[in-house]
């Protein structure tokens, strides 16, 4: 897997990405499961840190395609690991760009985006 | 005898409960401990060689963005028909119904901190008194394999480990017979360890596993041990257990949002003093006070879980049975034993209908059984076997993302499951077989 340059010339399709030095780092359609779920915490040694927005056609879709649920199910997932001692949240945002940013800037950050605003993370898995 | 009525008053948190004077155990303080720990083991020194009071901010601002804060409050209604009283003076109407909570975590490579302090009200339970909920520390060095050291929440089931998470499902109250909310402080939580993980059977799904062991304290006035003593109205004077073991496995299926499960948990030589009134002979004759135990060495729990989550629908189904063989003394001369049976069951259905509407219903049913084995010479033992059988509709109105409000209807017909204790005598003879139950509650969550 590769940086994205820049994602103009890539066909929009939702993908999980993660910060620059996830590089290398690539997940099957198991390896998605398990870290969303909260079940794999690390990636390449470092803990895994999802962010997410609110909402957004992009997370909805990836997260029903691989995991079968709505963003809405989803948070109320880790809401349930979250509260009873489980496991660490993610970090909501109001906006995707928000949290692509955030991932961008945050070691072991993935979030769920189009894969033509990957600009600068690194694809960890494609829809 | 334990004159708990003397003690004099304890700190604001307990561990345990705050009727009974018991320090918080070597395994909370070290996992207290351990979470500070955990806290100060971000950089102490900076390498720029710049200021200690630079590193100090670097580290209060680390700290402060990494700790994840969440909590709950919530404050419900019960009331009931006829005169049963279930949970708490219901047949009256109730406010005594509340439950909060608040929880800090920190998680650094492998491993994680946290910790919940939770108060509650239900009935006579609970008493708003602050206790540590849960505090961890976790140490996942692998999907398959990890330990959680500390209180730790007990896996059973689908929902034992979210008993108090209103904002996850639209149900009032969880289905009764297996998810007793009067046990709350008995099946929540226990002290010990647990490891745990998920191992991947790549098309056929994977499989999450937990084992733990530890134990729980039972404070003598709490709903577990109303639970325990209802074979004959006593005071509860003193309850506890050797330890408490079990696990859980969950299969996940490829079918996604299909999971099923077994859960098993046994408490070892769980045991209640208890003071009791006993007649010597008929209603004209004078009672006796005896003071005597009841114990099993060994109590099972088996639970069988099905789940099904496809879009808007959450389909679920559980089942159960526990089982002891009880040794009833008083004053010293042994008295009876009793072989204690439970069945249970319950199977729901809930629909998220739109983003501030989510309905839901369940049939949930108990049987429990208490019989003699040989002869006593004291009235021990309900019977013949109790039953509640309970339909339920439930409505969830999601007000603002963080605030939501339920309504719930219960139909319940049966006798089962209603408490006979020396402060609200409720024999079998006299109780409502059919009856409804009304809940409401609103939920504040961040």
């Amino acid at each position: 897997m590769s940086l994205l340059p820049c994602g103009g010339s890539l066909q929009a399709a939702p993908a999980l990405a993660g910060n620059a030095g996830l590089l290398g780092q690539t997940l099957d359609a198991d390896g998605v499961r398990a870290v969303l779920l909260g079940k794999k915490i690390t990636l390449g040694g470092v803990r895994v840190v999802i962010a997410m927005a609110r909402t957004g056609n992009a997370q909805n879709a990836f997260l029903q395609s691989h995991i079968g649920m709505t963003t809405s199910q989803f948070q109320n997932h880790w809401r349930r690991l979250f509260m009873t001692g489980g496991g660490t949240a993610p970090k909501i945002f109001e906006t995707e760009t928000d949290a692509r940013k955030f991932a961008a800037e945050t070691p072991g950050a993935i979030v769920i985006t189009d894969s033509a605003n990957a600009t600068g993370l690194a694809i960890l898995s494609a829809n | 005898m334990l004159r708990f009525w003397s003690m004099r008053k304890l700190a604001e948190i307990t561990i345990h409960h705050p009727l009974r004077r018991q320090p918080l155990s070597r395994l909370a303080v070290g996992c207290i401990s351990a979470c500070i720990a955990g806290m100060l083991a971000l950089p102490a020194e900076a390498a720029d060689g710049s200021s200690l009071t630079d590193s100090i901010q670097r580290i209060w601002k680390e700290a402060t963005t990494s700790i994840q804060f969440g909590g709950f409050v919530s404050q419900g209604f019960l009331a009931n028909t006829g005169h049963n009283d279930y949970l708490g003076n219901t047949s009256q109407g109730s406010f005594d119904f509340r439950e909060y909570g608040v929880n800090a975590s920190y998680a650094l490579g492998q491993w994680r901190f946290g910790m919940q302090v939770f108060g509650q009200k239900l009935g006579t339970y609970g008493d708003d008194k602050l206790e540590i909920d849960w505090a961890t520390v976790d140490y996942q060095p692998s999907q398959w394999f990890g330990l959680r050291g500390g209180r730790v929440k007990m896996p059973r089931g689908l929902y034992n480990e979210a008993l108090d998470l209103d904002s996850v499902r639209p149900f009032v109250l969880l289905p009764q017979s297996v998810y007793d909310a009067r046990l709350r402080d008995f099946n929540a939580a226990f002290d010990g360890g647990m490891i745990f993980g998920n191992v991947g059977l790549k098309k056929y799904g994977s499989l999450d596993y937990r084992v733990f062991y530890g134990r729980i304290p039972i404070a003598a006035d709490s709903g577990a041990s109303d639970y325990f003593n209802n074979d004959y109205p006593s005071k509860s004077l003193e309850m506890k257990m050797d330890s408490v073991r079990g696990g859980t496995l969950f299969w996940n299926t490829p079918l996604t949002g299909l999971r099923a499960g077994y859960s098993y948990s046994a408490f070892q030589n769980l045991r209640s003093t208890r003071e009791a009134s006993v007649p010597l002979g008929p209603p004209s004759m004078p009672e006796v006070v005896v003071v005597g135990t009841k114990s099993t060495p060994l109590y099972n729990r088996h639970l069988f879980s099905l789940e099904y989550s496809t879009g808007p629908w959450v389909f679920a189904a559980e089942a159960g049975r526990e089982q002891a063989t009880y040794h009833i003394t008083g004053n010293g001369l042994d008295l009876a034993d009793l072989n204690f049976r439970s069945y249970s069951f319950y199977f729901s259905v809930a629909r998220r209908i739109n983003p501030w509407l989510e309905v839901g219903a369940y049939y949930s049913y108990s049987r429990d059984t208490e019989s003699l084995i040989g002869m006593t010479p004291v009235q021990i033992g309900k019977q013949p076997a109790l039953t509640q059988a309970d339909l339920a509709l439930s409505a969830r109105f999601d007000i603002t993302p963080n605030l939501i409000f339920k309504l719930e209807g219960h139909y319940m017909d049966g006798a089962g499951k209603i408490f006979d204790t020396v402060n609200d005598p409720q024999p079998v003879a006299e109780r409502d077989p059919v009856w409804f139950l009304f809940a409401a509650k609103l939920t504040y969550s961040f």
